[in-house]
């Protein structure tokens, strides 16, 4: 099992974005908080009730990589940095005039006593001497520049402007340079930043730093007691809502057009409840320590009417979600929920193309070769949607090599849900087929009838765990994988495949020499 | 504290707060001439014949000389004739082509290389250009140092290809800013008096200096990868001791009206009118001269905007430019899709259009309007529907670039790439090669060089 892990990680990165290795490559020193992290940080920062708010008119990111935090995204343009400098000025005019966010600032009369409790929070690590003498003066020519403020009232002002702009607040700087035969261990603050950046998408809590502060996440045990206590904060559940929303594409659930012809009470609003529904359960597998297997086969589900109505559920239901137990013959896991088969459908017929396509990309990650580009439109005969669908992809076409035996098998099984995830045994007037045998990379074979024993299948699919696990990777690491992470990555792999939960399988990597270290050059394919 | 005490979002505060700087630069640097350039992107191709008996909808009947009566009369059925009222400013340009292969998408292949003119790399929706974009090439020659191009789009951000129009240099991407009010907050400037705006300057002179230190200190570490190189001193050039002062305002009413956009201006019902106001900015940036070029995506890669064609909400702009309601290669068809795909064309010369109005109606340095000083295009990463072709791409120029162009008229450029329309277009904004001759080698070095002689006065 290890061999064929390991195996199917190289295929994955090989055939992935293998002509990126010309262009810049990715560091993981110098990591720009992304502008969610900005919004949170600040918040922290100041000891605020809410995010300022002001990241909304930042220059937007890229899309480089898979998730949002990818460090090919965040770089500072001219732009940006003109984002940077307005956002620190109203931000540093804000906080001395604002008596109650000052006098949290303000604890003291000595400048370089509040530059050292500042700034050790916001650089997220002690100041050096000469850091601090260095904005003590220029805390000290601020009084000159703001007339008519009070002396240390400018300075403060001045000081913040000065370090809401600093690399060290605006990169999660990696300084550590000493190497050992493992790599470059990060500094106990270096790994409360990567700790609280990727539970909280903020910077540490006072308890965190003074864990930092007396060495506490020096070893695998400490890290792995701190994080757990951070898993439990409210603010895990919103970053592994992020990391699944993005693995699982779920942004494409929230703006959905169907045919009110045939889904009459079809409205444009039920899209959003579709990706309500898929955040809350992956809430309900992470809450009830779930793992890769819940994900796929969990008949748990949390509807509202509109989303009742779709899932065949009698009761009564509002505008709230409640949690209930769905037809288990019907239904297994997130791939046959409705904002899934919804998302993956056109106006008014399933579209077992993308279903296939997307189980392929984001499920197993295997590549599949791009199309070549759109021929004229075919002429597709047969009475169902997979015998038409069949007719212009299937053996004895164009689209035989990718689509017969690729894509379609896996988007046919579930034939038996409709443009908005309804589930059906009929499609017009005839019996659906959701009949199938895939091929794994490897050769192997599965041959299944429907979508719950194709899900079920696949929870049992090591394929699945390592995707998943990659894909968990590149999340908590922030960058694209190398192939030194391989091992890593088998590692949760088979954990995954043997039922561990989502968190355990997070606080092995928290544990792990890549997570408390920085990995040496990235290496050359 | 909460939020409301604290910040009014940029909405409130940064308007009321004089801390936006000026753009405005001095004149120092001045090239001999001001040009100004701009590229707009239509996605899905346009509805022109070449594909399965469609008629011609888009182009003129005939090359030559363009009037008003020509488009407007001659060609009334043609989506070009929209844009009759600037006949004597336009150069329509058929007869180019992209040079390299999609690798898997068509869409993605386009949209990198319509302002690269390079090679590509990875496949599929992870394709990226392998060199910068016009505007950047620009930007980098015709704008002060520290001065950007505008990035913008209208459409939601986290939609496919919401970025690819502009990049800095290989695989380097640029954001693109969707939200109109946040590009007016960047070109506002500060009112105050001299003394208020030496205070400003003076303190952003002294968080600059010590940011720089810090940067300098990180950049002089011994032991940074390429990549972290390349990161930090891209930020570090990016440190700025701008002028401060008054740079560009509009109305209260048009501010007003952009600012109501500013939660809504990703929604489907507002692409064209974000498309117009980001326009309105750029046209204003333009005649207070904070910048100097800039790029404009309207929807994302395969734009799945649902337009109103004849008041009536139609299918994805995508499903109809496949003329079937899929967004892959079969489905139902769409009846008269190749008549809604040109309806939306001509929603796209509209928007040109009003461009050109906002243009024509500004004063330009050289005496004429700003229009007569610019050279402005809407382009396309694809030439039509069905087939995605890279043949006869849809270039539609206007303005005179400062007298540089011949302009009023429709020409064939031969099935040529289209490199030699970019080089064309950075000639006109002034650029030369080094011994003076017109700049020709703009993109994929592997392309025949030059530029469109046809084009040029």
């Amino acid at each position: 099992m290890q061999r064929l892990l390991i195996t199917l990680l190289l295929a994955a990165t090989a055939c992935g974005n293998d002509t990126r290795a010309e262009l810049p490559s990715a560091a993981d020193r110098f990591p720009r908080l992304t502008h969610a992290q900005w919004e949170q940080t600040v918040k922290d920062l100041f000891r605020l009730s809410d995010p300022p708010g002001l990241s909304s008119t930042f220059t937007p990111d890229p899309q480089l990589g898979r998730f949002d935090n990818n460090i090919a995204r965040l770089s500072i343009t001219q732009g940006l940095w003109r984002d940077y400098q307005q956002a620190a000025e109203v931000i540093a005019q804000r906080v001395v005039t604002d008596e109650a966010t000052y006098a949290t600032l303000a604890t003291t009369t000595d400048p370089r006593e509040f530059i050292a409790t500042f700034g050790g929070r916001a650089f997220r690590r002690p100041l050096n001497t000469a850091e601090i003498e260095r904005y003590a003066t220029l805390f000290d020519g601020a009084k000159a520049i703001f007339p008519g403020v009070e002396p240390f009232k400018a300075g403060v002002r001045l000081t913040v402007q000065a370090m809401l702009q600093s690399p060290f607040f605006l990169y999660r700087s990696e300084l550590s340079a000493a190497k050992d035969k493992m790599g470059i261990p990060l500094s106990s603050y270096e790994v409360a930043s990567r700790l609280s950046y990727l539970m909280w998408n903020s910077m540490p809590d006072d308890a965190l730093f003074e864990a930092a502060r007396l060495g506490e996440l020096a070893d695998e045990e400490g890290v792995r007691r701190h994080a757990a206590r951070l898993f439990e904060d409210p603010r895990t559940r919103e970053q592994f809502r992020r990391f699944h929303f993005q693995a699982f594409s779920f942004s494409e659930y929230a703006d959905l057009d169907k045919s009110t012809v045939v889904f009459p009470t079809w409205r444009r609003e039920i899209g959003g409840m579709m990706q309500e529904e898929a955040l809350r359960f992956v809430d309900g597998v992470l809450a009830s320590d779930g793992g890769v297997t819940e994900l796929l086969t969990s008949t748990k589900a949390y509807v509202n009417a509109d989303l009742a109505k779709i899932y065949g559920l009698e009761g009564q239901f509002g505008a709230d979600y409640q949690e209930v137990q769905l037809d288990a013959t019907q239904r297994a896991g997130l791939l046959t929920r409705a904002g899934f088969l919804a998302r993956n459908a056109t106006l008014d017929e399933p579209d077992p193309i993308h279903r296939g396509v997307f189980i392929n990309l984001g499920i197993l990650c295997r590549p599949i070769t791009a199309p070549p580009n759109i021929p004229d439109v075919l002429e597709r005969t047969g009475n169902t949607n997979r015998e038409r669908v069949d007719s212009v992809t299937g053996v004895g076409t164009c689209g035989e090599n990718c689509h017969a035996t690729i894509i379609n098998p896996l988007g046919f099984a579930f034939e038996s849900f409709d443009a908005v995830g309804g589930y059906r045994t009929m499609d017009k007037g005839y019996p659906v087929d959701t009949t199938g045998t895939y091929h794994f990379a490897d050769g192997r074979a599965i041959t299944y009838n429907g979508a719950v024993d194709l899900s079920k299948q696949l929870a049992r699919s090591p394929e699945v765990h390592a995707c998943y696990s990659r894909q968990l990777l590149e999340f908590m690491l922030g960058r694209d994988l190398q192939l030194l992470d391989s091992g890593v990555v088998t590692n949760l792999a088979q954990q995954s495949l043997d039922k561990t939960s989502i968190k355990d399988l997070v606080l092995t990597v928290v544990a792990s020499n890549t997570f408390r270290s920085r990995m040496v050059e990235r290496s050359t394919p | 504290m909460n939020r409301r005490g604290f910040l009014q979002g940029v909405a409130g505060a940064a308007l009321a707060l004089p801390f936006l700087e000026s753009m405005r630069k001095s004149s120092a640097a001045e090239p001999q001439k001001r040009v100004y350039s701009f590229f707009i992107r239509q996605g899905n191709g346009v509805q022109q014949a070449g594909y399965n008996n469609e008629p011609e909808r888009f182009w003129p009947r005939s090359l030559g000389t363009l009037t008003k009566d020509i488009l407007a009369n001659t060609n009334s059925d043609r989506a070009l004739s929209i844009l009759a009222d600037h006949a004597a400013s336009l150069t329509l340009v058929r007869g180019t082509r992209f040079a390299f292969p999609g690798n898997g998408c068509g869409h993605s292949g386009g949209l990198n290389q319509c302002l690269t003119a390079s090679n590509l790399t990875g496949e599929g929706k992870d394709t990226l250009a392998a060199g910068m974009s016009v505007d950047h090439f620009i930007a980098q020659r015709v704008n002060t140092p520290g001065i950007e191009q505008l990035t913008l789009m209208s459409g939601p951000q986290s939609a496919y290809l919401a970025h690819g129009l502009s990049y800095s240099g290989p695989g380097q991407i640029r954001g693109a800013r969707n939200n109109p009010f946040a590009v007016y907050s960047t070109l506002m400037g500060v009112s105050g008096s001299p003394e208020v705006l030496q205070q400003i300057a003076t303190r952003r002179k002294s968080v600059n200096d010590l940011v720089r230190g810090e940067m300098q200190e990180l950049l002089a570490s011994p032991d940074l990868t390429k990549a972290d190189r390349v990161r930090l001193d891209q930020h570090f050039q990016a440190i700025r001791d701008l002028e401060v002062g008054m740079a560009c305002t509009l109305s209260a009413d048009r501010v007003a009206d952009i600012q109501s956009m500013n939660t809504v201006f990703e929604a489907n019902e507002n692409r064209i009118k974000v498309a117009d106001q980001m326009l309105e900015l750029v046209a204003l940036a333009f005649a207070c001269d904070a910048t100097r070029t800039g790029t404009l995506q309207i929807g994302h890669g395969n734009d799945g905007t649902r337009y109103y064609v004849d008041g009536v909400l139609q299918n994805t702009f995508h499903r109809i430019s496949h003329r079937i309601d899929s967004d892959g290669s079969e489905g139902t068809p769409i009846p008269n899709a190749d008549v809604l795909h040109h309806g939306i064309d001509k929603i796209f010369a509209g928007i040109f259009k009003r461009f050109l109005d906002r243009l024509a109606a500004y004063p330009g340095p050289s005496g004429g309007s700003l229009l007569d000083d610019s050279i402005v295009m809407w382009t396309n990463d694809l030439s039509n529907g069905p087939p995605h072709s890279y043949s006869n791409v849809p270039q539609v120029l206007a303005g005179g670039a400062g007298g540089f162009l011949k302009t009023g008229q429709y020409i064939d450029a031969g099935n040529i790439t289209h490199n030699r329309l970019l080089n064309t277009i950075i000639s006109a904004v002034g650029i030369r090669n080094t011994d003076g001759s017109y700049y020709d080698s703009f993109g994929d070095p592997t392309l025949t060089k030059g530029v469109i002689a046809a084009m040029i006065k």
